[in-house]
C-alpha cells in the first residue's frame, strides 16, 4: 500500500514541477511583452510619481508658506516662541506638523494609512494560483490521480470532489517547487555576497572626512576657469541622492559622477554618511546634472540610495546599497551647507520652491522615496537661524571673501 | 505494518492541512485583490486610528511621559502594531496595513478551525480513533481516553481543530521558505 501511495505522490510531485515550469514560461512571455512597451510604462510610472510628489509638496508648502515669507529676524523670534510653547505643551515640531496632516496624531502615535495596494502584483499572484489549480485539475483528470481515494479508500473514487481536491493539491504544490528551485539555484545569495565583499574592500581605504569650512573650489577648479560659467549667482538649491552604494570609496564615487568625460561633476558637493563633505565643483560654476536649469542652481547630493520602491530601477528595497535613509549627521551637515548657501546667495528659505528635491525638476525617483524631506527642512531652518546670530556671522563673512564663490558678473 | 499505517496517516493529515492552508491563501489573495480593486481601505484606516487612540489613551492614563514605561506596559498585541519612527525614535507609529494583517490573521485562524472541522466531518476521519487503533499498547492496555470519549463525534471535531490550528505553522513555514529563497521580492 505504501508503495502505491509513494508512487502516486511521486507522480503528483512531477506534475507539480511540470505546472511550475509552464507557469514560469508563461510569466517569461508576459514580462517580455511588458518590456516591449517599456518606454511607455516608464513614462507613465514617472508621471504617476511626479503627480504624487506634487500632491505631497503642495500639502507641505501649505504648512511652510506662512513661515517662508518671514525675514531671518522674524524666524528667530518665531523659533524662540515655538521653543517656549513646546516646553509648555511638551510637543515637538514634527508632532505639530503631523497633527496638521489629514491623519492626525493621537497624542504620541502617528497613523500611517493604507493609500494603495499593488493591484498588479496581487492580480498576478491570484492569476498564478488559479492557473496552477486549473492545470492541476486537468492533469489530475487526465492521469487519473485520486488522492482522496488513495488515502481514504473507496468512497471518493472517481468523484468530482476527489478530482478537484487532487487538482488543487497538485496545482498548489508548484508554489513549493518554485521555492525549492530557487533554493537549489542559490543565485541571489551568491550575488549579494560578491557585492558586499567588493564594497568591503573598497571601504577599507576611505579617507578622513572634510568639514564645511574646508571648501577651496573642489576638484578641477583651475580647469573650469573658462568653462561652465554662470550668468548670475544661483537662485535655487536642488538636493539629490547619489544612488550609489554607501561603502563605496570616494574615488569611485567621483569617477561615477564625472559626466561625459568632462571636467565638471554632476553635483557641487556630496555629503557622506559620516557627515564629511566632498566638494566636487566650484560654486561659481554650473554643475552638469540638470540640463534645463543648471545655470541657476546649486546641487547637493546625499551619498546613498534612498529609493525603496520595488518597481524603480536601482532601487535599494533589499538594502544592497547600504542604509535606506540618510544618517542624522548626514542630514545635519547637509542642512548646514544649504543654510550657508541661502545666506551667501540670498536664496529664500522656501521648501519645495527655492530648495527642492530633484524629482520636482526632472522625472526621476531622486532623492528616493525614503528621503526625510521634512527633517532636512527643519535642520536647514535651524542652521539658517543660527547663522543669523552674531557669533556665527564670521563664518558667512569668511565664505563671502573666499574665491570660487560668486560669479564675476555679480561681483 | 504499524509504521506503514503511521506513515499513511501522517501523509494524509499533512495533505489535508496543506489543502486547507492553500485554500485559505487563495481566499486571502482574492480578498486582497477585491480590496485593492475597490480601494476599500477606509475601514482599515479607521481601525488603525481607533487602535492608535486606544493605545495612546493607555499610555497617557497610566504611564506619564516616561519612554521606557510605555514599552513595559503595553500588551503583546499592541507591541505587534507599534513601531518607532526611524528618524525620531520618540515618535510611535501605527501602520494601518499591520492592523489589517493582524485582524485578517485572527479571522483566518477562526475560519481554518471551522473548515478543519467541516473537512473532518465530511471525510469522517477521527485522528484519535486511528491513533488508538494503531497504538502498540491498544491490545494490552487500551488507552481509556482514546477508547471512550474520543472515539465518537468529539474525536472528529477535535481532529478538525488540530488540522485547523496546524495550518498556521505550515503557512509560516511556506512563506519563510519562499521569502528566503525567492529570486524576486
Amino acid at each position: 500500500m505504501v508503495d502505491h501511495i509513494a508512487f502516486n505522490l511521486f507522480i503528483t510531485l512531477m506534475l507539480a514541477i511540470l505546472i511550475e515550469r509552464i507557469i514560469d514560461t508563461f510569466k517569461h512571455f508576459s514580462e517580455f511583452e511588458k518590456d516591449s512597451g517599456g518606454l511607455k510604462n516608464v513614462i507613465a510610472s514617472h508621471r504617476k510619481n511626479i503627480s504624487n510628489a506634487k500632491k505631497q509638496a503642495e500639502e507641505i508648502i501649505d504648512l511652510y508658506s506662512t513661515r517662508a515669507q518671514l525675514s531671518p529676524e522674524d524666524l528667530n523670534l518665531q523659533a524662540q516662541v515655538t521653543r517656549k510653547q513646546s516646553k509648555r505643551t511638551n510637543t515637538t515640531t514634527i508632532q505639530k506638523i503631523a497633527t496638521a496632516t489629514p491623519f492626525e496624531l493621537h497624542n504620541k502615535i502617528k497613523v500611517i494609512p493604507i493609500d494603495h495596494l499593488d493591484i498588479d502584483s496581487l492580480r498576478n499572484k491570484l492569476f498564478t494560483q488559479i492557473a496552477s489549480i486549473g492545470l492541476g485539475i486537468i492533469f489530475a483528470e487526465l492521469l487519473n490521480i485520486r488522492l482522496l481515494s488513495l488515502f481514504f479508500a473507496q468512497p471518493y473514487n472517481s468523484t468530482l470532489q476527489d478530482i478537484l481536491f487532487s487538482g488543487f493539491v497538485i496545482g498548489n504544490l508548484s508554489y513549493f517547487v518554485t521555492a525549492m528551485t530557487n533554493f537549489f539555484s542559490g543565485k541571489a545569495i551568491t550575488i549579494e555576497s560578491d557585492v558586499n565583499s567588493i564594497y568591503a574592500k573598497r571601504s577599507e581605504t576611505q579617507p578622513t572626512k572634510t568639514s564645511l569650512k574646508d571648501y577651496d573650489g573642489g576638484h578641477n577648479k583651475e580647469s573650469l576657469q573658462t568653462t561652465n560659467l554662470r550668468k548670475s549667482n544661483p537662485i535655487k538649491i536642488v538636493y539629490h541622492h547619489t544612488g550609489l552604494s554607501q561603502p563605496m570609496h570616494i574615488d569611485s564615487i567621483c569617477e561615477d559622477l564625472i559626466l561625459n568625460n568632462s571636467l565638471t561633476y554632476a553635483y557641487h558637493c556630496i555629503v557622506l554618511p559620516d557627515g564629511g563633505i566632498e566638494y566636487l565643483c566650484r560654486w561659481d560654476r554650473a554643475s552638469t546634472d540638470l540640463e534645463r536649469c543648471k545655470d541657476e542652481t546649486l546641487s547637493i547630493a546625499f551619498h546613498g540610495n534612498f529609493e525603496c520602491s520595488s518597481d524603480a530601477g536601482y532601487s535599494n528595497f533589499k538594502g544592497d546599497y547600504g542604509d535606506s535613509t540618510p544618517s542624522i549627521t548626514q542630514l545635519k551637515h547637509g542642512g548646514q551647507l544649504i543654510a550657508l548657501w541661502c545666506h551667501l546667495y540670498n536664496i529664500p528659505l522656501n521648501p519645495y520652491i527655492s530648495i527642492l528635491p530633484h524629482f520636482l525638476v526632472e522625472p526621476t525617483y531622486c532623492p528616493g522615496s525614503n528621503f526625510p524631506h521634512e527633517q532636512l527642512f527643519q535642520y536647514i531652518e535651524k542652521y539658517y537661524i543660527d547663522l543669523c546670530n552674531p557669533s556665527e556671522r564670521p563664518l558667512v563673512s569668511d565664505f563671502k571673501s573666499k574665491p570660487y564663490i560668486y560669479c564675476k558678473e555679480s561681483q | 505494518m504499524i509504521t506503514d499505517n503511521v506513515l499513511v496517516i501522517v501523509s494524509a493529515v499533512l495533505l489535508i492541512t496543506f489543502f486547507l492552508e492553500r485554500a485559505l491563501e487563495l481566499a486571502k489573495n482574492s480578498f486582497d485583490y477585491y480590496t485593492a480593486k475597490n480601494k476599500d481601505y477606509e475601514k482599515w484606516n479607521a481601525g488603525a486610528k481607533e487602535a492608535a487612540a486606544n493605545i495612546a489613551s493607555k499610555i497617557d492614563n497610566k504611564f506619564g511621559e516616561s519612554f521606557n514605561s510605555e514599552q513595559d506596559r503595553i500588551n503583546v498585541r499592541d507591541s505587534q502594531l507599534i513601531s518607532r519612527d526611524k528618524m525620531n525614535p520618540k515618535i510611535l507609529i501605527i501602520n494601518a496595513s499591520d492592523v489589517r494583517k493582524l485582524q485578517l490573521a485572527r479571522y483566518i485562524r477562526l475560519i481554518s478551525i471551522f473548515l478543519g472541522i467541516m473537512i473532518m466531518i465530511l471525510l469522517d476521519l477521527n485522528l484519535f480513533y486511528v491513533i488508538s487503533e494503531i497504538s502498540p499498547t491498544s491490545e494490552t492496555h487500551p488507552p481509556l481516553l482514546f477508547n471512550t470519549l474520543l472515539r465518537g463525534e468529539l474525536g472528529i471535531w477535535l481532529s478538525g481543530v488540530v488540522i485547523g490550528l496546524a495550518t498556521d505553522p505550515l503557512h509560516r513555514l511556506a512563506v519563510k521558505i519562499n521569502k528566503q529563497f525567492s529570486k524576486t521580492p
